[in-house]
């Protein structure tokens, strides 16, 4: 694992927060690094909305501190915080233009007029709808409206930009450029970035840092790579990759046995516990012919994704997805599985980590 | 096919003729020359119409009527528009307390408004006085205004003023740079109602008010209580109601009135 | 208030609870008549309100085009130029020397003048007209809402088109038709100018009851008690309204 940034540019320390009984954010905590694209990634309803807006400061925090740049801004007003907020809706002004909107904070600054043109021209050429300035939002694209939200928000020069979800409301096509974009504006302005969103595909690509949070807690604060490679817990393994990490719950040794499943030594300690294996589909290995420890399985069908065959196996009585290697073909059904030689093993009631041992 | 049109547009044109045949008569009858109205009229003239624009009498209750109701309309929307925005954005929205209160006004039962502040107004000793007159109107105007606003907020996103905030608005000037315009519509279309409400109102004024301020509806309901409607309560009439629908063709043309009501 | 009493002649509040008002009102077959005669009216007014607004809204969603505007203003006018004017107007319209028997005595028609004020068919014509807005402007907004070609696709379907009306139109438009009964129903029962001034006093109706025992007899418990007894029947309606509206959206 990549040690935690040294220098914490925002500080999230124990933030609380309750909706009447129902809590939603359980004392978060995270450390954002300067210039960092962060990506905060959990399913819907997690509580990564509300994590957004607390640090915002649209949404008052039950407990715990945020910190900015050194200072504390836990008690500090939305407006006084320079923090631009891009919202899943985009929340334009419909009775304004796009060079009204986009002008808006820079006008609650008492800038100079001049300036203020100066700016929203740099921020819509930006997003490059340099010559968009006269239109009303309702008279743009999805697309062009979610652009004009990122312009009004980066024309403030924020501190920090936080983004909910800005791909959402896109086509699938649109999504994968705009993703590209949003990468390739970051990179420009060197804004420190958080960006919202419950699809792991985005966040692998896009983010320096991905978060992982799950039911108001974060479960994993990793590099993409990471994260992806050393889930921590069953539910970082399950919930990214696509498809994700096969869930293997281990059977008792005896039953191994009944099978004429040898496992591997990493493994075989674990038969009979609370254990269940997460093996991703590229890890896993067919062949017709039986190898060390492999594991019979029964072939049910295999699924042509264009670049990818996904094969959809049937093992010990669980389904397996295992990714097939281009040349590979098989012609019959009663098919051995090698799983790789150390597997990570989790718990299967609490979801954590049993093996290999974290690092340090 | 074509006898069907015809006969819808028949149809249609009767229930017209119907909404409008009140009007249209008030409006003739104003022109006839004698001192009681009767068809065919003997000569028309605009006799009524000078001796109404002349009148003092006239002219005070109809500057009463109209004063009374600018206050009760801005009252009522000024609380009309608090309400409002507790309603559907503070932490009072509640879906069953929301339906009720969007359904009620329309059939505002005034009589039972009226007979309630009477003996209210009695016990607190308001009776007859200007302010209590007021007050009433506002309260009787105040649930179609809650209900217009209501309409109108619910249909603005909430986020909006959170934008303006997080781009430094402080939240006084975010509503008002963001949802105040964007209800202004809405606004416009209550303050004419509440307005016309009580500028129309005799029930809940002469129940409380008695005769210490003439509007022109009391004016012209006790005449017809009375020994019969003058000429020029029927010319003044015909005016206000030409008024009225210049007002509301506008504000149907412009804000689709019927449609927030 | 209305549990107080107030003796005959005083004009002193008597302020020990009592049921007597409402014994009183029960009891007087003055009141009881006055309370089915308004009923009566309201559910009338409903009705031919409902008959007229059915083809009105039809045809102002479906055929008035860029006339909508304007025919939805002379809609509104009952609306906003309050009771008394229109009311005024109708006198005119309907009274012994008034436009309808003007004309009819001129063309020789009738030579003595149809009763058309002072009497229940006034006051209906009255009634009608000051709520037909309550019924069209839900009527209006429950048609917009049903798609432009589900009559298409019924005919297509081979129904004809009184069955169109009967299977389709009419149930789709059911909770505009339920919201505008409502409306109608309450507010022709509250009503007070126009039963007291298109039925020239003589057709006691419960508001004009009310007013009566408030304003000039000034038994204040009572005319509550009459206030009280229109507000049960309001909450009634309002409530079976509601359960209409949602059986109407269940079936
Ligand atoms: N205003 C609110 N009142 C009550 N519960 C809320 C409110 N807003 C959000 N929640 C609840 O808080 C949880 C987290 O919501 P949110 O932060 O929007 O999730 P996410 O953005 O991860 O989908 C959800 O279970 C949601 O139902
Ligand atoms: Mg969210």
């Amino acid at each position: 694992m990549v040690p935690p940034p040294m220098t914490s540019y925002l500080k999230i320390d124990a933030i609380g927060k309750s909706y009447g009984t129902t809590r939603v954010l359980h004392d978060v905590r995270l450390d954002v690094a300067p210039g960092d694209f962060t990506v905060l990634l959990g399913p819907s309803g997690c509580g990564k909305s509300t994590l957004l807006r607390i640090i915002a400061g649209l949404l008052d925090s039950d407990s715990g501190k945020l910190v900015l740049q050194g200072d504390d801004i836990t008690a500090l007003p939305a407006w006084d915080r320079d923090i631009g907020l891009v919202f899943q809706n985009y929340a334009l002004f419909p009775h304004m233009t796009v060079a009204e909107n986009v002008a808006f904070g820079l006008d609650m600054r008492n800038l100079p007029k001049a300036e203020i043109k100066a700016r929203v021209a740099e921020a819509l050429d930006a997003v490059r709808l340099g010559d968009l300035g006269d239109r009303k939002p309702a008279a743009l694209s999805g697309g062009q409206q979610q652009r004009v939200a990122i312009a009004r928000a980066i024309a403030i020069k924020p501190r920090l930009l936080l983004l909910d979800e800005p791909l959402s409301n896109l086509d699938a096509v649109l999504r994968a450029s705009v993703r590209t974009e949003l990468r390739d504006l970051h990179d420009r302005t060197g804004i420190t970035t958080i960006m919202v969103t419950h699809d792991q595909a985005e966040a692998l690509s896009i983010a320096d840092r991905v978060v992982l949070m799950n039911e108001g807690r974060i479960v994993q604060n990793d590099t993409p790579e990471g994260i992806y490679r050393e889930p921590a817990s069953a539910f970082a393994a399950s919930f990214l990759g696509s498809p994700p990490a096969n869930l293997f719950p281990l059977p008792t040794a005896s039953a191994a046995q009944t099978t004429g499943w040898t496992p591997p030594p990493a493994v075989a300690g674990h038969l009979g516990t609370d254990a269940l294996l997460a093996l991703r589909p590229e890890a896993l290995k067919l062949t017709e012919e039986p190898t060390p420890h492999a594991l019979p399985a029964h072939l049910k069908r295999i699924e042509f994704q264009g670049a990818d065959r996904l094969a959809h196996v049937e093992a010990l009585g669980h389904p397996l997805i295992v990714r097939l290697s281009d040349d590979q073909t098989l012609t019959r059904p009663d098919v051995w599985l090698t799983l790789p030689d150390t597997p990570r093993v989790f718990s299967k009631t609490t979801g954590a980590l049993i093996a290999p041992a974290t690092k340090g | 096919m074509r006898l069907k049109t015809v006969l819808w547009a028949a149809i249609t044109f009767a229930v017209l003729a119907y909404l409008i045949a009140p009007i249209a008569v008030l409006i003739y009858s104003a022109f006839d020359d004698g001192k009681f109205f009767r068809f065919p009229p003997r000569e028309l003239s605009l006799r009524w119409f000078r001796e109404a624009l002349a009148s003092p009498e006239y002219r005070s209750a109809v500057l009463n009527s109209t004063i009374l109701a600018t206050i009760a309309s801005v009252l009522s929307v000024a609380f009309g528009l608090m309400a409002a925005l507790g309603l559907t954005r503070g932490p009072l929205r509640s879906r069953p307390i929301v339906e009720i209160l969007l359904l009620a006004p329309l059939t505002l039962p005034l009589v039972v408004w009226a007979i309630a502040l009477m003996q209210i107004y009695a016990r607190l000793g308001l009776s007859g006085s200007v302010g209590g007159l007021i007050l009433a109107h506002t309260i009787i105007t105040l649930p179609l205004s809650v209900r217009i606003l209501m309409a109108t907020l619910s249909n603005i996103d909430p986020n909006l003023e959170d934008a303006a905030r997080s781009l430094g608005a402080r939240p006084l000037r975010a509503f008002a740079r963001t949802t105040l315009p964007l209800a202004m519509p809405g606004v416009l279309t209550s303050a004419a109602f509440c307005f016309l409400i009580s500028f129309n109102d005799v029930v809940v004024t002469t129940f409380i008010a008695g005769a210490s301020w003439m509007t022109f509806p009391v004016r012209m309901y006790s005449q017809l209580r009375g020994q019969g409607v003058d000429p020029i309560t029927l010319a003044i009439g015909a005016m206000i109601v030409a008024l009225i629908l210049v007002i509301v063709a506008l504000g149907e043309a412009r804000f689709k009135w019927s449609r927030r009501l | 208030m209305s549990i107080w009493s107030q003796p005959t002649g005083s004009l002193i509040v008597d302020p020990t609870p009592t049921i007597k008002n409402y014994a009183r009102i029960a009891g007087d077959g003055y009141y009881i008549r006055g309370l089915l005669r308004t009923l009566w009216l309201s559910l009338a007014t409903t009705a031919l309100a409902a008959l007229l607004a059915l083809p009105l809204s039809w045809w102002i969603v479906r055929r008035a085009g860029r006339f909508r505007g304007l025919i939805l203003t002379l809609v509104l006018i009952p609306m906003v130029c309050g009771a008394l004017l229109p009311t005024l107007g109708l006198m005119n319209l309907l009274g012994p020397l008034g436009v309808i028997n003007g004309t009819l005595k001129s063309l020789g028609l009738i030579d003595r003048s149809w009763k058309l004020l002072g009497n229940q068919t006034g006051i209906l014509i009255g009634l009608v007209h000051a709520f037909l807005p309550l019924m069209v402007l839900p009527l209006v907004s429950a048609l917009d809402r049903l798609p432009r070609d589900v009559e298409g696709a019924a005919m297509s379907l081979g129904a004809k088109r009184l069955q169109v009306w009967r299977r389709i139109i009419l149930p789709l438009s059911a909770p505009g038709l339920i919201a505008g009964s409502a409306l109608v129903f309450c507010a022709a029962l509250t009503s007070f100018v126009t039963p007291l001034l298109l039925g020239q006093g003589k057709v006691a109706t419960f508001a004009t009851m009310a007013y009566q025992q408030a304003s000039l007899v000034l038994d204040w418990p009572f005319a509550s008690a009459l206030a009280m007894v229109m507000l049960a029947i309001l909450a009634l309606i309002g409530t079976a309204a509601w359960g209409a509206q949602k059986w109407a959206a269940e079936t």
